[in-house]
């Protein structure tokens, strides 16, 4: 690894540390994900694995992060390592959104970036699901922003599979509690792309209020949180929800008016916010369809 | 079962069902896979052997074959490893995909280190829970650090485009079927 000189730790990802680097020879700053040590018990791991495999594949679109290469070597005891180098961003968007937030001078993020990241985020997201890959993990720390260029990336495929090869179930044991789907959460096995357009749906009221729309502390909580505000589902908006595995009786909660809840959002904003955020996951409108909201209407789109 | 190029989602449910039933004792899968891999091999020996060239010599050579048989073999594997139906057809293709390089042959050299291997890694990709390489390399004979090597050489070697579309699967399912048993087991007609 001495092509790359190492500038700081940035952060620790599902399977490793990251660091910011430089390629010594171009002068290009680059983001080194190096893969666990321990790596003789299990080998490579599955997530890092599953990651460069799937961002092989969609590293092509503008708004997911490019993979620039996967670089073996040997540390120090002579184990072997796996290095993956990605391009470099400087913050994510929890970051981003908490900048706006705790500081001396907090401010509402201006609506017309909110509408632009969205955007990007739902093209992100419909690429992978046409080359058949569920993200799982989407949240504002796995976002990547480029702040001065108002770029947003999807980073962090290790949670991502590919939907292709019939497989008995899924585990549940996905998504960061906030951002997980009520199916999931409700313990269903079979789930599919709705599960990150619900994401998408939380991290879009995020945005809009500069906190969690669902701050759940357990999985029962989490379902509390959202059946206070959506009100308590039933088989007649959901059918076959009572019948989940992990279903109980619950308080009967009325839903919100949801305009409420993100105040900083218009009617078209809101209208999008309640089709992502639709119980029934066949009734969620899907990234592609999202890109048609007349929410963008007043989007050049053209720059995308 | 007719045979078509494409086939539907529920045919494929129902040829991985098919997959899993036993005949005499093991799984349909087990010997298609086998019997499919035999007679590549035989096929390539022969060439090797007319057209006097030498296959590559790699990592995933044994200096001498196993005495497991390749039906043993996978059956070992298989017990084991616990992995679905889906994982052995899914190895077959990553096998396919490493032996595009230029005078790589599949021989009764190479055969258990890749399959091993693939397996391994289709196992990793595709399944929740993932037993570890130690467990692998006990599974298929080999020690942990020969198995930590095989698995890195093979993703280098594959580029790590470990995904396979639902159509690509779906077609090797029909490959295999087809080309899997002729004398050896009677086809449920």
């Amino acid at each position: 690894m001495e092509k790359y000189e190492k500038l700081e730790k940035v952060g620790e990802g599902t399977y490793g540390k990251v660091y910011k680097a430089k390629d010594k020879e171009s002068g290009e700053v680059v983001a080194l994900k190096k893969t666990r040590l321990e790596m003789d018990e299990e080998g490579v791991p599955p997530t890092a694995l599953r990651e460069v495999s799937l961002l092989q594949m969609l590293s092509q679109s503008l708004y997911v992060v490019r993979l620039l290469c996967v670089e073996h070597s040997m540390n120090k005891h002579g184990k072997p390592l796996l290095y993956l180098v990605f391009e470099y961003l400087e913050t994510d968007l929890k970051k981003f959104i908490d900048s706006h937030r705790k500081c001396a001078n907090p401010r509402a993020l201006p609506p017309s970036l909110v509408q632009s990241f969205l955007y990007q985020l739902c093209k992100g997201v419909a690429h992978c699901h046409s080359h058949g890959v569920l993200h799982r993990d989407l949240k504002p720390q796995n976002l990547l922003v480029d702040k001065e260029r108002g770029i947003l990336k999807i980073a962090d495929l290790g949670l991502g599979r590919a939907f292709t090869v019939p497989l008995k179930s899924y585990t549940h044991e996905i998504v960061t509690l906030w951002y997980r789907a009520p199916e999931v959460l409700l313990g269903s096995t079979h789930y599919s792309t709705a599960v990150d357009i619900w994401s998408v749906g939380c991290i879009f009221a995020e945005m809009a209020r500069r906190q969690a729309l669902f701050p759940g502390d357990s999985e029962f909580q989490q379902l509390l949180h959202i059946f206070r505000l959506l009100g308590t589902p039933t088989d007649k908006d959901w059918p076959g929800v009572t019948s989940l595995r992990d279903w109980h009786v619950y308080p009967k909660w009325e839903p919100q008016n949801l305009a409420r809840a993100v105040p900083a959002l218009g009617p078209d904003g809101v209208d999008l916010l309640s089709k992502m955020l639709k119980y029934d996951p066949a009734e969620r409108i899907s990234a592609k369809a999202a890109l048609d909201h007349p929410y963008f209407d007043s989007l050049d789109k053209s720059q995308f | 079962m007719a045979l078509k190029s494409e086939a539907t989602g529920s045919e494929i449910y129902a040829l991985l069902e098919e997959y899993e039933k036993s005949v005499s004792g093991t799984p349909r899968i087990l010997l298609i896979l086998s019997s499919v891999l035999e007679r590549t091999i035989i096929k390539n020996e022969k060439l090797l052997k007319v057209s006097k060239k030498k296959d590559v010599v790699t990592v995933f050579h044994g200096t001498k074959a196993p005495t497991l048989s390749i039906q043993q073999y996978v059956e070992r594997i298989y017990k084991y490893s616990k992995c679905s139906p889906s994982c052995f057809v899914v190895a077959y293709i990553y096998i396919e995909r490493y032996l595009q390089r230029p005078d790589a042959y599949l021989t009764s050299s190479n055969v258990h280190r890749l399959l091993i291997t693939s397996i391994m890694t289709a196992a990793k990709f595709l399944e929740n829970e993932y037993i570890g390489n130690t467990y692998y390399a006990k599974v298929g004979g080999v020690s942990t650090e020969e198995m930590n090597r095989l698995e890195m050489n093979f993703l280098f070697n594959l580029d790590f485009r470990l995904v396979v579309s639902p159509d690509v699967f779906g077609k090797y399912c029909l490959q295999l079927e087809k080309e899997g048993l002729p004398n050896r087991i009677n086809k449920p007609n």
